[in-house]
């Protein structure tokens, strides 16, 4: 279940008769995600250090217009973090160290918009999204219950030059 | 003058290696065995160092050049006899000038008037005497030679320890400091870096997609299923 936005027009096909272990388990996943979780907390903590203890130090206290800004920024981090990653190049910090990408069921580079809902959508309902991970173990393709509501899935950094190629091969046909 | 030989083994060859003397011992030894003279000690230091060199070329080489210690030793213990003779005896030489002469006048007048056998045992004592003298050499130069071998393995501990504390302190420094802000040499410890922390995080991935298969196995055995589906044809719809 695609967004509107972004929703194809017909099924996508399996891009490039990927293996089954061209997609990233469990294991993998729950680690990128759990350095995403470190490096989002230091962050904002980071982020909350310097504008409190500046106001307090700069102002003698922390007025409201500090504190409003700043929890909405330590609030639309996560998501922003996670957006702006799976857009520009498909993989945070976490999947890079893991060596993990999210692409489109086309294997393709996320666009903007579905990279946001897969961010909100994930981050809102954080319980869900790590529970519907149960069903990577099962799945043919190691989808998520996010991953199949959102249209992407997510591959091994490795299996991504094949892809290209069988990529390029397939338009150079055309 | 008889000699007694003492049958401990060769002082030369029973020196144990530079590298395996205790610094320690070796500089308490070397002090109490001092010269009075700093002339003396300046004149051992080379034959100190040349025993040193001597023995490290005959371990290198092999065993049966140990032989050749005694030899030295006579040659050690004859150059300083010689040197410290000298002086003695040519003040001696002024005073028993004239007893040559009256031995050789009692000599002759005795060996006129005697028979063969008395005349064989000068002959005899005259043997004796240089067969004492020659081991008394050797002992000699065996004592020089440990003597000037500890005071050359204490100087080379003294300079060699002056000259580490001079390296540290003086050169490895400006060295460091050199390298440090080599551009070249930057480079190399940044890539250094990169390469091991590439390294760790590519051991990291495989770890972890191996445990992704394990896992993943290790539920679809609970469950029952079959391995996965063969890879699906390009032409053939996705799966949700």
């Amino acid at each position: 279940m695609d967004p509107p936005a972004e929703a194809p027009t017909a099924p996508a096909p399996d891009p490039v008769g990927l293996p089954h272990d061209a997609h990233a388990g469990i294991v993998s996943r729950l680690a990128a995600l759990v350095l995403d979780v470190v490096v989002v907390t230091l962050v904002a903590a980071v982020i909350t250090g310097v504008a409190l203890a500046g106001a307090e130090v700069m102002l003698g206290r922390v007025p409201a217009w500090v504190q409003v800004p700043t929890a909405v920024a330590i609030g639309l981090l996560p998501v922003a973090y996670f957006t702006a990653a799976w857009w520009l190049v498909g993989q945070t910090i976490g999947g890079v160290a893991m060596g993990i990408t999210v692409r489109d069921t086309a294997a393709r580079p996320l666009r903007f918009l579905r990279a946001l809902i897969r961010a909100a959508v994930g981050l809102a309902l954080a319980p869900i999204w790590l529970l519907g991970m149960i069903l990577i173990l099962i799945d043919r393709r190691r989808r998520s219950l996010l991953d199949i509501v959102t249209g992407t899935i997510v591959l091994y950094q490795r299996s991504l030059p094949n892809i290209n190629r069988d990529q390029d091969e397939g338009a150079g046909a055309e | 003058m008889e000699v007694r030989i003492d049958p401990a083994p060769d002082p030369i060859d029973a020196l144990v290696p530079l590298d395996a003397v205790d610094p320690e011992q070796e500089r308490i030894s070397a002090e109490s065995v001092l010269p009075t003279t700093r002339l003396d000690a300046l004149l051992r230091l080379p034959l100190g160092l040349t025993i040193l060199v001597a023995e490290r070329v005959r371990a290198d080489l092999g065993p049966d050049l140990r032989a050749a210690g005694t030899g030295a030793a006579f040659l050690v213990g004859l150059g300083d006899a010689a040197a410290t003779a000298a002086g003695r005896a040519a003040r001696a030489l002024m005073r028993a000038g004239q007893r040559p002469a009256r031995m050789a006048a009692g000599l002759a007048e005795r060996g006129l008037k005697s028979s063969p056998p008395v005349l064989a045992r000068p002959a005899r004592q005259l043997q004796t005497v240089a067969a004492n003298r020659f081991e008394v050499t050797i002992l000699r130069g065996r004592e020089i030679s440990a003597l000037a071998r500890a005071e050359a393995v204490a100087f080379l501990n003294a300079e060699s320890a002056s000259g580490i504390a001079w390296v540290r302190q003086q050169v490895l420094p400006t060295m460091i400091d050199d390298l440090a802000a080599d551009p070249k040499i930057r480079e190399l410890a940044l890539g250094q870096a990169q390469g091991a922390f590439a390294d760790a995080a590519r051991e990291l991935r495989q770890r972890s997609a191996v445990a992704d298969g394990w896992v993943e196995a290790g539920v679809r055995r609970l469950l029952g299923r079959h391995e996965p589906a063969p890879t699906p044809a390009r032409s053939q719809p996705a799966d949700g």
